[in-house]
């Protein structure tokens, strides 16, 4: 068993590449801020107790998607979150708040992760 | 890697800002610019226009300039008799161009610049944030 089979470090690896995805799709959007008849694209909401649930649940093998075009096995793979449209035109100050909180939010996922691996080795070290 | 592609977007947009910049400049630089003879036309003002070009390599809607336009507005007539552009009247024909509009304009630019100069300082973070979890 290693730290990735642990459910809370993989639903907390999928929140991060959620989050890195919603990065590139707020920065197209503010980089076409100015162009005309671009329409704002935002991922849809990840709902983390779900993705926690799933993947304490999930611990049979599942074949490996290395490539966007594979069609996975049931689980979800990082590819699964696909950018739809929020229906409005890109507003800059809107668009830069959505990207301040994904920031705030990847970083507690981050932090999330640190703690888990300081609880690990804490308990390592009582061995 | 999607926060590379995040700061690659970013850094198309500036581009992109910085090409509108230099035509705002242009138009500035110009705004006195008259014909030599009253036949020929005076500097024209212009202004970029955007497109949103799909990259194929990373699925993104990379923003490109589309075409930089002279625009059709009316130029500003001066009597200035004596000047070689002027006509039978004594009218000479000026840049149909308002300061205050380009300074505007420069602002706008400035404004959107910025905002994705933020977009990588953020992702720029956020990289290194996933990268100190390696330290640990």
């Amino acid at each position: 068993m290693t730290t990735q089979d642990l459910a809370l470090m993989q639903a907390a690896i999928k929140k991060m590449h959620w989050h890195e995805q919603r990065q590139r799709v707020l920065a197209q959007n503010i980089a076409n801020a100015d162009t005309a008849g671009y329409r704002a694209l935002d991922l849809a909401p990840l709902d983390f107790k779900a993705l926690l649930e799933s993947s304490s649940r999930d611990i049979a093998l599942s074949v490996a998607t290395t490539d966007p075009q594979h069609f996975g096995s049931g689980g979800a793979s990082g590819s699964s979150v696909r950018p739809v449209a929020s229906g409005n035109a890109a507003v800059l100050e809107e668009q830069l708040l959505k990207m301040n909180e994904n920031y705030v939010d990847h970083r507690l996922t981050t932090t999330i992760y640190q703690k888990n691996i300081d609880m690990l080795k804490r308990a390592l070290r009582f061995q | 890697m999607d926060l590379l592609n995040a700061m690659s977007q970013a850094a198309k947009g500036m581009k992109a800002q910085g090409v509108r910049m230099r035509v705002i400049s242009e138009n500035l630089a110009n705004a006195d610019t008259t014909a030599s003879s009253p036949d020929q036309l005076p500097y024209q003002r212009k202004i970029v226009s955007f497109k949103s070009a799909l990259n194929r390599a990373n699925g993104q809607q990379e923003v490109a300039v589309d075409r930089i336009v002279s625009t059709k507005a009316e130029f500003i007539s001066k009597h200035e008799p004596g000047h070689p552009a002027a006509d039978k009247n004594g009218y000479i024909k000026t840049p149909n161009i308002n300061p205050m509009v380009e300074m505007m304009d420069m602002r706008e630019a400035q404004r959107s610049y910025e905002a994705n100069l933020g977009v990588i300082d953020m992702a720029k973070s956020m990289l290194m944030r996933t990268l100190d979890l390696l330290g640990r």
